[in-house]
């Protein structure tokens, strides 16, 4: 069906923003740099000032004051887009996040709601260094009445960040850099390549892979954003090298974690691997591996191995950054190692 | 707390736009530093109201440096945001002198934000003060940053004052209520302090007799 040309990441954001600001009149984007020419540092906001100059602010360095900026316009029934440029800088705004934009709602009985998108690039692999490469999204895990939402490349991009915009919850938006590069992959005929593809849940869906058209596998790996990449190149490599099926859960709603998808999918395979690109301890895996655990114990047949980075910071040397952020070798041992894998 | 379009001197009196939401929200921001007032003035800039945002800050507050961002926002894009700082004296125990560096006034003044500041416990110059800078706010669109000097005879919770009696004492002689309380004959303060125990007695009574919350259950 689809014959239009293969659109990257950043275009399919771009033309979603444009179309969000056309239909939406209280929708405001700010953040740092965010004017044309220039467009923001990795060009999503490309041409969205110069059609919309009275809605597009550059702001100044101070990410602890926008955050809060960005609240009050939402508790006066603006629809606030902030632009961080580097998601390693939300840590700036946790504070207002954690004592105020998660409480509100509750604080004022209802009240008062605050519907807005926090819009993060995360992530490594292009040699940014220990302080624009990480994967912050564990720091969002334990906040109580926010929304994580993180897209990949197989989902429909567009229509999570409008989904997001339409949210009547704080929103924090999860790109990860390398998807802005990456062609966006949807399901053709419940297909993506050589593997079927089921797509549930609304209005954050969640994709689950299957190597057997779902009729038996190895193993389940639950990932998300852009791990879903590294995460089917093993496990096509497993198909291919070892005989080894497995099916993917591929997440976009983080938080509030939503598990059934998981555990049905566990049900099938017996076994879960996690994999994520932040590090190790006190992360994604480590929270799905407990309610996993706790829900479906008599369905494991081997613990859950989780794949992270490692706990440390990331080198700019890329041969050093390769080492510390998974891969799809790490990916593939992991899964390998489960007791009793079938193959 | 907004104060209304149609209010040009007033601050925070009933009207179609001031909303209960808006007026709890700000009232309870206790930890917003300036960041959601902000936010807010932008929102009614957008919407063209004319609302003024208005937040409390106090010595202790100049302590956050997210105040700063908020400040040089709020003057970079002229919003229309009245800044009161009540300078107490005190952040919790400690003392401004051992908290606070060069003048409060400079602070507002460095953003080029306009600035007043009141040394009085009388209401009236207060509220004559609050009234010009919100007009300023409507005439110039830009926002305005008030400084109160004033003190706290209660401790800043329970019972953890280690203050000098005297000091406090001294202070008690400019309670605002006595300063107020002195333009008033007899009866009608006595009217005024009975309508005062009434509502708060009615208030009590309404809260005693509200059922008691129940985990798991909105309201």
């Amino acid at each position: 069906m689809s014959t239009a040309a293969p659109r990257r990441g950043v275009q399919v954001l771009n033309e979603t923003l444009h179309a969000i600001f056309a239909e939406r009149d209280d929708v405001v984007l700010f953040g740092e740099d965010v004017l044309d020419p220039y467009g923001g540092a990795f060009k999503v906001t490309q041409g969205l000032s110069d059609a919309y100059p009275d809605r597009v602010l550059t702001t100044p360095i101070s990410e602890a004051s926008l955050f809060g900026v960005a609240a009050g316009m939402a508790l006066r029934g603006q629809r606030p887009i902030l632009e961080i440029m580097f998601g390693d800088f939300i840590a700036l705004g946790l504070d207002q996040v954690v004592n105020g934009i998660s409480k509100f709602r509750e604080m004022y009985d209802d009240q008062v709601t605050v519907p807005l998108v926090v819009r993060a690039p995360m992530g490594g692999r292009r040699g940014y260094g220990p302080t624009h490469s990480q994967s912050l999204e564990k720091l969002l895990l334990g906040i109580p009445n926010i929304c994580v939402v993180a897209a990949s490349e197989c989902h429909d991009v567009g229509a999570l960040l409008t989904a997001a915009v339409d949210d009547e919850r704080p929103v924090f938006f999860i790109e990860n850099k390398l998807l802005y590069g990456r062609t966006i992959r949807r399901p053709e005929d419940g297909h993506i390549g050589e593997l079927a593809v089921r797509e549930s849940g609304d209005p954050y869906p969640v994709l689950t892979f299957s190597a057997t058209g779902f009729t038996e596998g190895s193993a389940t790996v639950v990932t998300y954003g852009g791990m879903l990449p590294v995460v089917l190149d093993a496990v096509t490599e497993l198909v291919l090298e070892h005989e080894i099926f497995c099916e993917v859960v591929a997440l976009s709603q983080l938080v509030p974690m939503e598990l059934d998808v998981v555990l049905e999918s566990v049900a099938r395979t017996g076994a879960l691997v996690t994999a994520e690109e932040g590090t190790l301890t006190g992360g994604f895996g480590a929270e799905i591996a407990a309610r996993v655990q706790e829900a479906a114990w008599s369905d494991l047949r081997a613990p859950v191995q989780r794949v992270a980075a490692r706990d440390g910071i990331i080198p700019s040397a890329r041969p050093l950054e390769d080492d510390m952020l998974p891969s799809v070798d790490d990916v593939v041992k992991a899964i390998a190692a489960l007791d009793g894998v079938r193959s | 707390m907004q104060s209304s379009p149609g209010e040009p001197g007033g601050t925070s009196r009933s009207s179609e736009s001031t909303s209960r939401i808006s007026q709890n929200a700000l009232s309870r921001l206790e930890r917003s530093v300036g960041t959601w007032p902000t936010g807010i003035g932008l929102a009614e800039k957008r919407k063209g109201t004319g609302a003024v945002s208005t937040v409390f800050l106090g010595d202790g507050t100049l302590g956050e440096g997210v105040t700063y961002e908020s400040l040089n926002i709020a003057s970079l894009w002229q919003l229309p945001v009245l800044f009161v700082v009540e300078n107490n004296h005190y952040a919790q125990s400690t003392p401004v002198e051992l908290e606070l560096a060069g003048s409060i006034a400079a602070r507002g003044a460095a953003f080029g934000v306009e600035v007043d500041e009141l040394d009085t416990t009388d209401v009236e110059p207060i509220h004559g003060a609050a009234g010009r800078a919100i007009g300023r706010i409507r005439e110039t669109g830009a926002p305005f940053f008030l400084v109160l000097n004033t003190y706290r005879f209660s401790p800043h919770s329970k019972s953890d004052d280690q203050r000098d009696p005297g000091e406090i004492e001294e202070r008690r002689t400019r309670d605002p209520l006595l300063v107020a309380g002195a333009r008033l004959d007899d009866a009608e303060r006595a009217a005024i302090e009975a309508r005062c125990e009434e509502r708060l007695a009615e208030t009590v009574e309404a809260a005693d007799a509200a059922p008691a919350a129940t985990p798991g259950v909105a309201a």
